[in-house]
């Protein structure tokens, strides 16, 4: 290895010029003359000073040498600074030389003698090597400032304020390290070091209650392996950052709206838009898990407690091989570690809804987790109005719970079974003084999801799981608008298995292989008009009464799909750059019970057909030096057909999957030791989009058409503060384009969930002795609409309808809101903590147009707005 | 009610809930005439097969009254994208267009044959398909298992065209259910007839000041003042409860009918629904649209006219249409002198 090294050389550049004694002898004779040499040299030392800024320094001297060789004088004759000099003198007064002699006898000399001070680069071996590492809180991913590190040799350290440590020129092989403090419990791990080479880890450890006495009890802990990141673009909350973040009333999964590449959804509305895609586009994972849904009817809370939620991290586009069956992005919910001792648990409630969980051990082995969560939104709009609000406007009713029992089985090996539930209801009515009209609304939504999941972590820091679900998702719709009904129900199974394996087969080369399969089975029945609910494409406005033509049909439907993957890690560089090449080979079943239309009580025939979706994926990650990074991403994506698309009557039971193609490029730059600026761009095509026909008369059974194409394109900026002192925040703008043709012949248009610029700033500030306060703003561009540039009266429906202009050419006016909340926590006694907080969202009472409406003759326009001024309240208490 | 008279009411569930969102305030008065619109338009026979003559009447009214205006008639020939939540295809809503198939162009009323492709372009024929091709997509029929060709009328306003269109039921069978369901449907139907609006009776308080009977011209016109809140009340006649207890010349009353539940795949018998839309060229009704649904026997409907939005002497006209569910149509109207 070649080390730069500042030494003094033993270069000499000797004018053996012989003064003194020498000169008066040139007049005489001819003299033999012997000039002295150096017999020990003695080398200076680089001086401490200037091995910064200097690249070197030459010092002349003159060195008066006695007859028995001593140094006997210095002079310097040409200084290169005091330090040098100094040093230069040093040194010579330490040679000794061989004595001058004339005709054989030793004479007395002064000679001038200049000293290089020289940078060498010499190549050296170097037999050590060095442990870096951060210590963190599970538990909320907290660094753990204080924790003792021993190594077997006995060398401590201790981390510093960031959870930071750092072993150096350590002997090679498997070293063991034990970690202690007050609040951790003395565990050990073994790491395998290479000499020469760096090795960087992430320990987490539990924290132990500052009271706990329970000193019998075993501790797990993990050591996870230097976290090889796979996802290019993604951006990772913890839940205790979550929390805080004003505007999500302390439910951790609603920080998503305001990561960048996320547009913002309409007032009310639960859709998640990430990088211009429809929102179904976008799946949502809770440890491997899929979930048909984020958050509840309304976009007011997540379906799954806070408590049980360790981060989030959105992944927009470009992920890795283990996820498919999807043409966005994804969400990534990881569930809470259990691993704590004792009895825990919180108890929450606001004006939405209430809350509860506990987290227990049981025994040595065993950990317990359970959650619940009611919403009374319902009941509070009851009590403090005298009418039925309830009928008029959609108040979601809804519930969720989740639970988990936990067994260990090993040291890093663990199985664990759990569940996750969740309902939603809308239930309205409007009545009309004409029962045509009286208008009817009710929808419901259920899903859970049964689990049972192995994991280990091997010695070589890979790892091994498996995970299989099943579950069930029932939706229904009862709409009667404008004298038409229409019906949706929904009802699938679900059967997941997701297993994988990761190991290191090469110090610079780790692999994961895995299958990742899912069967969905539905049963559905739907009647009604055909646009009725309308899709992303038609042309309709805001409230429009649904076409009066209707339709029937009951069918089944089956889409299945197994994709194998396999993803190689490759370090290179000193593992500044990362190459991460992957696969995932997936073949499709989809299956609709009914090819056409039923013909009276006739049998249906079905149809059924096979894709292979061929997916390969790369990343690369390059860290050109400790402040600024690069990366670069594609992907292929493949997305199966929605169940409720393979009617016969209302869909095309012969739809394939949609297919997409992810490009990202961005950089990561460290402005400051807690200050991250992250740039992406992105473009994403998809072709083989479902869209509804618009031929007046299409074949039978092909409702809709899978002949469309998108594409988006854009870039995101975040600009992250992960702590500095008390405040923490982040800045993240987005702008973005995202485009459709419905068939490849048209031109471009917006896409119904197009928006442009997208701002979030937001900051939270720890004001000490338990007070919080934070602010968000947020910016956004409002969603395309279709102008109305007429009508025509429907003199038999009694109804006027538009007659609109170019699709999706306006919109709807920007949103700008600021958001404030405060909190106070403290103790309740010994062991309980508690909170108290208030948001206040829009603040400056701004009407931030929401919708585009238009009066019943379609002569007059204006928007309907979202909130006001919104206080939500609430209060937490936990153990 | 529109959200902000809700808020209104309750401004701390607007703090709290207004997440849910506040509705602007637009002009949604539907009653009030104050430019020329066409209310209603009548087709004599309600319901006809494809290629017999059908006789058009407009309802054309302003702030003045009724309108005798020209009036462009057409046949729409061009079928509604699936795509479209509308009721015509747009191409329909021109002055001109080759989907059009013009048949009168001279007063409210005109008379046409109904094309002979109805069935075919708007019902559940499909034509033959192409070698090598999927058939064509029916067209899916209406709650009541009907099918319609859409008929154009446009007229001018400021030489701006508005456009209007009825929709003529046309008797195409059913093109959904067993070959038995077929057949019996043929076999039971009987085809609309237009409600009548037999009676109009405008009431202040408990005194009847006005009754007017279809067919007769209003020979007394009441006066009102400014501050009276008026009862008005229409009837229609009585039908039968059963299909086969009809005249054989239908009932201008609410009808029993046969159609296909699609949901139960069956073939079922029930009453019209009747609604009833309420115009007028002053004050302001209570509501636009009243009605009676399936399982109500009751032959009327009323509404509250208020008058105290009038600043001067004038006659008042008010109208109402009554519509069956099946598409047929009828109207009333009557005068009142506010002071």
């Amino acid at each position: 290895m070649l080390t730069k090294k500042y030494q003094t050389p033993a270069l000499l550049l000797v004018a053996a010029t012989v003064l003194g004694a020498m000169i008066p002898a040139l007049g005489a004779a001819q003299p033999t003359i012997e000039p002295p040499a150096i017999l020990e040299f003695v080398a200076a030392e680089f001086p401490e000073s200037e091995r910064e800024n200097s690249e070197g320094a030459t010092v002349l001297l003159q060195i008066a040498i006695s007859e028995e060789g001593e140094v006997v004088g210095i002079a310097i004759l040409e200084s290169a600074g005091e330090a040098f000099d100094r040093s230069a003198i040093e040194a010579v007064k330490q040679f000794r030389f061989s004595p001058a002699k004339r005709d054989g006898v030793p004479i007395p000399v002064r000679i001038e003698y200049a000293y290089d001070f020289v940078i060498h680069e010499e190549e050296i071996e170097i037999t050590t090597a060095t442990i870096l590492g951060t210590v963190v809180d599970r538990n909320g991913g907290e660094r753990v400032e204080g924790a003792v590190l021993e190594l077997d040799d006995g060398t401590r350290v201790i981390t510093d304020e960031e959870g930071r440590f750092a072993f150096e020129e350590i002997e090679p092989g498997a070293r063991t390290i034990t970690i202690s403090g007050d609040f951790i419990r003395p565990v050990s791990a073994t790491e395998e070091v290479v000499a020469g080479e760096r090795l960087e880890v992430v320990y987490e450890v539990s924290l132990e209650e500052e009271d706990d006495e329970d000193d019998d009890l075993d501790f797990e802990f993990v050591v996870t392996a230097p976290r090889i990141r796979r996802q290019v673009v993604a951006t990772e909350i913890s839940a205790t950052e979550g929390r805080r973040v004003p505007g999500t009333q302390g439910d951790v999964l609603k920080v998503v709206e305001n990561l960048p590449g996320v547009a913002r959804a309409a007032a009310g509305s639960s859709a998640l838009v990430v990088w211009g895609a429809a929102p179904e586009d976008t799946r949502t994972y809770v440890d491997g898990i899929h979930i048909p849904r984020l958050y509840h009817d309304g976009g007011f809370r997540s379906v799954l407690h806070s408590d049980m939620v360790r981060s989030v991290e959105l992944i927009p586009g470009g992920y890795a091989p283990p996820f498919g069956r999807g043409i966005g992005g994804i969400v990534r919910v990881r569930q809470r570690p259990l691993d704590e001792d004792g009895f825990h648990g919180s108890v929450s409630l606001d004006v939405i809804d209430a809350a509860a969980s506990i987290r227990a051990k049981l025994g040595k082995k065993v950990h317990l987790a359970a959650s619940f969560r009611r919403s009374h939104l319902d009941s509070v709009a009851n009590l403090v109005s005298k009418d039925d609000v309830r009928d008029i406007i959609p108040i979601p009713r809804y519930y969720d719970g989740q639970l988990r029992l936990q067994y260990t089985l090993g040291e890093n090996e663990r199985l664990e079974i759990g569940g996750i539930a969740s309902s939603d209801r809308i239930d309205r009515t409007v009545v009309n003084s004409d029962p045509a009209l009286t208008s009817r609304d009710s929808r419901g939504m259920d899903f859970f999801r049964v689990y049972l999941r192995y994991e280990k972590q091997k010695e070589d820091l890979g790892t091994i799981s498996f995970l299989q679900y099943y579950g069930q998702d029932r939706r229904s719709l009862l709409n009667r608008f404008g004298g038409v009904p229409t019906h949706i129900d929904n009802n699938s199974n679900i059967v997941g298995l997701r297993t994988s394996w990761s190991s290191k087969l090469h110090e610079r080369v780790a692999l994961e292989v895995g299958l990742d399969a899912e069967i969905l089975s539905a049963d559905l029945s739907r009647g009604g008009a055909v646009g009725a609910p309308p899709r992303e494409g038609d042309a309709r406005v805001f409230g429009q009464a649904p076409a009066d033509r209707i339709g029937s049909d009951e069918w089944s439907a089956l889409i299945a799909s197994a994709g194998v993957y396999a993803s190689v890690a490759i370090n290179l560089w000193e593992d500044r750059l990362r190459i991460l090449p992957g696969f995932r080979l997936e073949p499709y079943i989809t299956r609709s019970s009914r090819a056409v239309p039923s013909a009276g009580d006739g049998p249906g025939a079905g149809t059924q057909r096979y894709d292979l979706a061929i997916e390969p994926r790369l990343s690369v990650l390059l860290k050109a030096n400790d402040w600024l990074g690069f990366k670069a991403a594609i992907g292929r994506y493949h997305q199966p057909p929605a169940a409720e698309d393979l009617s016969a009557v209302f869909g095309t039971p012969t739809l394939g999957p949609a297919r997409s193609a992810h490009y990202l490029l961005g950089a990561n730059i460290r402005l400051m030791e807690k200050m991250n600026l992250e740039l992406n761009g992105f473009y994403t095509y998809s072709d083989k989009l479902v869209w509804r026909s618009v031929a007046e008369q299409p074949f039978l059974a092909q409702a809709l058409e899978q002949n469309a194409v998108g594409r988006s394109y854009g870039g995101q900026a975040l600009l992250r503060i992960e702590k500095i002192g008390p405040f923490f925040g982040w800045l993240s703008y987005t702008l973005s384009r995202s485009e459709r043709k419905d068939v490849p012949s048209l031109d471009w248009r917006r896409f119904d969930y197009d928006q442009t610029h997208n701002l979030t700033a937001l900051g939270s500030f720890d004001l000490g002795k338990g007070f919080e306060a934070g602010f968000r703003v947020r910016y956004s561009t409002g969603y395309p609409r279709t102008p109305v540039i007429g009508s025509y009266y429907d003199a038999t429906a009694d109804l006027y309808q538009p007659i609109f202009g170019t699709r999706n050419s306006i919109r709807i006016p920007a949103f700008v809101s600021l958001d404030i909340r405060g909190a106070k926590s403290f103790k309740i006694g010994e062991y309980i903590r508690g909170e108290v907080f208030l948001e206040i969202q829009n603040l400056m009472n701004r009407r931030n147009p929401e919708e585009l409406v238009y009066n019943p003759t379609y002569t007059q326009h204006d928007y309907i707005s979202g909130f006001p001024i919104l206080s939500v309240f609430g209060a937490r208490a936990e153990w | 009610m529109s959200l902000n008279r809700i808020f209104g009411r309750i401004p701390f569930l607007a703090l709290v809930l207004g997440a849910i969102g506040c509705a602007p305030e637009l002009d949604d008065r539907l009653y009030l005439l104050d430019e020329p619109r066409i209310l209603a338009i009548r087709a004599e026979p309600a319901e006809a097969r494809p290629g017999e003559t059908v006789r058009y009447r407009a309802l054309l009214a302003g702030e003045a009254g009724a309108i005798d205006d020209t009036i462009e008639w057409a046949f729409c020939n061009q079928r509604t994208p699936l795509s479209s939540l509308g009721s015509v295809h747009p191409n329909c809503a021109r002055e001109s267009d080759p989907a059009l198939e013009e048949f009168g162009s001279a007063s409210l009323e005109a008379e046409g044959a109904l094309p002979g492709l109805g069935c075919r372009i708007f019902g559940p024929e499909i034509p033959a398909p192409l070698p090598d091709e999927p058939p064509g997509r029916p067209f899916d029929p209406d709650g009541t298992t009907g099918y319609f060709q859409p008929v154009r009328a446009m007229f001018f306003v400021e030489d701006e065209p508005r456009f209007a269109f009825q929709k003529t039921r046309i008797f195409c069978g059913i093109g959904v259910g067993s070959a038995d369901d077929r057949i019996a449907f043929n076999r039971r139907y009987r085809m609309n007839t237009n409600p009548d609006l037999s009676s109009v009776k405008i009431y202040k308080g408990e005194d009847l000041l006005l009754t007017r009977v279809l067919g007769e011209n209003q020979t007394e016109i009441p006066t009102v003042d400014r501050s009276a809140a008026l009862r008005v009340v229409v009837e229609w006649p009585h039908c039968p409860d059963r299909i086969d207890d009809l005249e054989p010349g239908g009932c201008n009353g609410a009808e029993p009918f046969i159609y296909y539940d699609q949901e139960d795949l069956s073939l079922v018998e029930r009453r019209e629904a009747m609604r009833v839309a309420w115009y007028s060229t002053g004050g302001f009704f209570e509501f636009d649209r009243t009605g009676r649904d399936h399982g109500e026997e009751e032959r009327d409907s009323e509404n509250l006219l208020y008058l105290d939005g009038i600043e001067e002497e004038r006659r008042v006209h008010i109208y109402a249409v009554v519509r069956d569910e099946r598409g047929g149509i009828g109207f009333i109207d009557a005068a009142i002198d506010v002071k």
